[in-house]
């Protein structure tokens, strides 16, 4: 890519010859040499310096050459002109340059601090969203050749229609059968593994700890090329069978340093993870990440330890493999797809892309978009300080003339000019990345959990990101101004005086008013969207009560099933009795699953006489459940405690399913089957629709049946409603639950609002640094518009004053500036709202409840920024009032 | 005699595509005259100069693929025109002439 651009800057500088080809083709033979050396990235960056180093000594020669004029001779054909002698002219005249500037911005601080702040917010933006973009979608992965290595996932065309596996329908898993045939017959793949992650309990002396424990199969890690820090990774024989696997464990650097004393030998050491004892048999190295695809969230990709699987059931086995020598994706795909008769014929094929684009799946468009924000921004700053140096050339016509009119050509002025707008350039990259240098961190800290994000900071990629923004700024804001400076000729700098010059600066201030803002308009309205769909989002009905509810959640885990459930049991009455106990607490629920805190189950539920059935969320729960949850029963009756010793099942059900189900008359009294050889499910009562993952989910179809053991689901998640504020109680609870049953682990106890409120968290942090960007930019545009009205009343003083000394009234006269400028704005504002009904669409996928052409968006923004731009306009105009004729007109 | 003086870094550039022979390709002289002087040639500078020799008759070049080196795109050969020789043996003479007076004048002194 940045070869590419460097290629057509050079392009365009280079005389249109066939040797422009031949030193284009010199450098890209150089760039090829050193690449073999590795770390291409620097040697882009080398490219870019060299070529824009070129394009800069063409240009000078030709401005050089075109300021002599046509009746002088080209450039003398004496050797000395470009030899080392003249390389050192060039340097000191270019220290002189340096100089200069120096002290012209220290004469005017002002100036200097406003142009740097402007271009730093901008610079300072698009560094920290490019460090964000380049963790987490562009830098390599830190494995051998990840070029090589690539993510093997299924397409199950069925899957959209099943509820809880809708979101995975493209990226669907392995099964166990699937990776065993392709592991030994696969010869596209020169190896494949699988892995996931599940949570897991440590228990020991201290109290009991919530890890993150990633499943592998034995060749994950040599398929990834990387070696464990002490010990070894796993064998295929610890793999083990569908009974399950040897229990071994291999500790992440991380959790070996935070639970085992520095001299401690680890090795052979046992730790004990729900009820079985693993005996570590390694350490991996710092840093080892390896994320997984999970729907509705982003695994940041840390895993606490690794322990081995490979067969357990069903497809949740996330599969990568390292592409054969000479094989191709397309290639492998194939081979893969061969093998599908076999397994399903026809009804799934299989996809294999590389793990660095698996990895930037569902990150890819948000993160882009708000990198194009970030540049949107830095545009309008460009913009803004153009304006600034504008008005600061104007200032300085007399001294550029005299430069003229001493001998200074037309590229001596511009290098001038240029220089300056470099030392500009180059302060504002030192303030800017230091504010990304701060900024980013933030960033991450506040949005959701990205990967490979954890030790974020400014480094040479980000810097020379960062410097690479300083010089587009730098050639944008800097050198239209200094073309048109160094423009007149000493002739007609004299015939025409500064006037001709102060027109073409308020001519060009105005283009990059009105370029201004259009962005900020574009930016505001996807702002504007942004924060209209989150409250959309935040509106809709939660279909629980959440005021004054708690959640509690627990983590249960028992090796033997039969004794393990009577005992769940047994505990889940003892805390719910406990924590009925607690003042203010007026009703307790317990149940397997909750909604906004853990995924629930899908089923398939059959109609008498239908085969094919239809899904439908399961979930089990308390007979008061919904009282407690304040879910509203719209018919029949809710389950009662005598529905969970009854022989008869029965049902509850959401209107969504009574609706799909049995359309247009009562489902009361009407049965349904679970499973085929079970007895039937009889509903007795429908409630009321409620969102369970996240707000911006539609309604699932959902059958609530009575807690009672069958299913093996355990009654660990409890709702706590009260007339009390959940803040204040959930000490209290704590102690509770912690009181009654000593190492219980607790995963969540949290005010229902605020787990409701974090299931928009995405929205929200895409909302607030969208705005964030496009608030910065209103103010940004704000400035300029502020500049230019008050340099412009500035430059038509002595005529306002004439108009004045021959009666025209004061009102009319600032009325006239105001309606002059106000069409500026309204120009860009119109632009921007023709470039933001264009650009918004790519906003479509993230907006719930609003069409990307929101009217009342577009209208707000509109009038917004035109109420900007008449107080902006109309403050410096009043300036008109103040004018003395008399002052005004005594010649100067 | 000719016409033409060259300057000291034309003069460098004409010797190190001769001293090149049929390998004088711009890498490979660009690469010769930071050796010969020790110190980086711009690009710039290179690029200019070579148009001006060729501008002056002094230096031509013809657009070839690099044989037996896995370069793969097409580039300059540069090679000296018979005037480019006879310029280079005048500033030569010219030179040795000069050094001839200085040592003149180094021994009356």
């Amino acid at each position: 890519m940045i070869v590419r651009l460097s290629n057509c800057l050079l392009r365009a500088a280079l005389p249109s010859d066939e040797a422009t080809e031949t030193i284009l083709n010199d450098l890209s033979e150089e760039l090829r040499m050193r690449r073999e050396g590795g770390r291409g990235w620097v040697h882009g960056i080398w490219y870019s310096w060299e070529s824009l180093k070129l394009a800069a000594h063409f240009t000078l020669l030709r401005l050089d050459g075109r300021s002599r004029g046509p009746s002088r001779p080209a450039p003398a054909p004496s050797g000395n002109r470009r030899g080392t002698g003249d390389q050192r002219m060039g340097l000191e005249s270019w220290i002189q340059d340096l100089r200069f500037a120096v002290r012209t911005f220290a004469r005017d601080r002002v100036f200097t601090a406003s142009a740097v702040l402007t271009l730093a917010l901008g610079i300072g933006g698009s560094t920290a969203m490019f460090t964000v973009v380049d963790r987490v979608l562009l830098r390599p992965l830190p494995y051998e050749e990840p070029d090589r290595i690539v993510a093997i996932r299924q397409i199950i065309e069925r899957w959209k229609e099943i509820a809880n596996l809708r979101d995975s329908w493209d990226r669907a898993r392995l099964h166990p059968d699937q990776f065993a045939l392709f592991r030994d017959e696969a010869t596209s793949l020169s190896a494949i593994a699988v892995h996931n992650q599940v949570k897991r309990v440590l228990r020991g002396e201290a109290p009991p700890e919530l890890l993150s424990v990633g499943r592998a199969s034995s060749g994950l890690l040599d398929l990834l090329g990387v070696v464990p820090a002490r010990g070894r990774w796993f064998t295929r024989e610890e793999e083990g069978d569908k009974n399950g696997p040897v229990p071994v464990v291999v500790l992440s650097d991380e959790f070996k340093r935070s639970h085992f004393p520095e001299a401690q030998e680890v090795l052979g050491t046992s730790i004990v993870l729900g009820d079985q004892a693993y005996t570590v048999i390694g350490v991996l190295p710092s840093g080892f990440h390896l994320r997984e695809f999970a729907p509705g969230q982003v695994d940041d990709g840390h895993r606490d330890l690794w322990i081995p699987g490979g067969h357990e059931c069903c497809y949740k086995w996330e599969a990568i493999g390292r592409l054969a020598p000479g094989v191709t994706i397309k290639q492998a795909e194939a081979q893969l797809q061969s093998y599908l008769p076999e397994i399903a014929p026809g009804t799934r094929r299989f996809r294999v892309i590389p793990l660095r684009q698996a990895e930037g799946e569902k990150l890819a468009t948000p993160l882009i978009l708000l990198l194009g924000a970030t540049g949107l921004l830095l545009l309008i700053a460009c913009g803004n300080v153009a304006t600034l140096l504008m008005g600061q050339l104007a200032h300085r016509e007399h001294e550029l003339a005299a430069r003229t009119a001493l001998g200074a050509s037309r590229a001596r002025i511009t290098r001038q000019l240029m220089t300056e707008c470099a030392l500009l350039g180059g302060m504002a990259v030192l303030v800017g990345v230091g504010l990304a240098h701060t900024l980013t961190p933030v960033m991450v800290r506040l949005g959701p959990t990205l990967p490979r994000l954890d030790d974020v900071g400014i480094d040479v990629r980000a810097l020379a990101a960062g410097i690479l923004a300083g010089g587009a700024c730098v050639l944008i804001s800097g050198l239209v101004p200094a073309m048109i400076a160094s423009g007149d000729s000493l002739h007609s700098r004299l015939q025409r005086g500064s006037r001709s010059f102060l027109r073409r600066a308020s001519r060009l201030s105005s283009f990059a008013v009105v370029l201004e803002l259009a962005l900020t308009t574009v930016l505001l309205v996807g702002g504007g969207l942004l924060t209209r769909s989150f409250e959309e989002l935040m509106d809709i009905d939660p279909g629980i009560e959440t005021e004054g509810l708690t959640a509690l959640f627990t983590r249960l885990e028992f090796a033997d099933a039969e004794d393990g459930l009577h005992e769940a049991f047994r505990k889940g009455e003892e805390i719910r009795l406990a924590l009925e106990s607690v003042p203010g607490v007026t009703a307790v629920t317990v149940s397997a699953d909750l909604p906004f805190i853990s995924k629930p189950w899908s089923t398939t539920i059959f109609l008498p006489g239908e085969v094919r059935g239809s899904t439908s969320l399961f979930w089990q729960v308390d007979h008061d459940y919904h009282t407690a949850m304040g879910i509203p029963l719209l018919s029949g009756r809710l389950l009662t405690a005598a529905d969970r010793e009854a022989s008869a099942s029965v049902a509850v059900i959401s209107e969504s399913l009574a609706r799909a189900n049995w359309p247009g008359r009562s489902p009361l009294g009407e049965t349904f089957w679970l499973n085929p050889e079970d007895p039937p499910v009889s509903v007795i009562g429908v409630v009321g629709d409620v969102r369970h993952e996240s707000l911006a989910d539609r309604t699932e179809p959902v059958a609530y049946m009575p807690l009672d053991g069958r299913w093996g689901r355990l009654p660990r998640a409890f709702a706590i409603r009260s007339s009390r504020r959940p803040e204040e109680l959930i000490p209290e609870l704590r102690r509770a639950v912690l009181a009654t049953a000593p190492g219980t682990l607790i995963e969540v106890l949290a005010p229902y609002e605020r787990l409701v409120a974090r299931s928009a968290s995405v929205e929200r942090f895409r909302m607030v640094l969208t705005t964030g960007f496009a608030v910065m930019a209103a103010i940004l545009a704000g400035i300029g518009i502020l500049g230019v009205t008050a340099r412009t009343v500035a430059s038509h003083r002595r005529e306002l004053g004439i108009r004045m000394a021959l009666g025209a009234r004061e009102q009319r006269l600032v009325w006239e500036a105001v309606r002059r400028h106000l069409r500026l704005a309204g120009a860009g504002i119109l632009l921007g709202v023709l470039l933001a009904l264009g650009s918004s669409r790519l906003l479509a996928g993230f907006l719930f409840g609003i069409t990307p052409a929101d009217p009342v968006t577009f209208v707000s923004v509109t009038l917004g920024e035109l109420g900007l731009a008449l107080v902006t306009i109309y403050v410096p105009a009043r300036r008109i009032a103040a004018l003395e004729p008399a002052t005004v007109l005594r010649p100067e | 005699m000719t016409d033409l003086q060259l300057g000291q870094f034309e003069q460098a550039v004409l010797i190190a595509v001769l001293r090149e022979g049929a390998a004088a390709f711009a890498l490979e002289v660009r690469r010769a005259l930071e050796v010969d002087s020790g110190r980086p040639v711009s690009r710039g500078a290179f690029y200019t100069t070579v148009e001006r020799l060729k501008r002056k008759g002094l230096l031509t070049w013809e657009t070839v693929r690099p044989e037996g080196e896995s370069r793969a795109t097409m580039q300059r050969r540069f090679s000296v025109t018979p005037a480019g020789l006879a310029a280079l043996r005048d500033a030569k003479r010219f030179l040795e002439a000069r050094c001839a007076s200085l040592e003149q004048v180094l021994g009356e002194s």
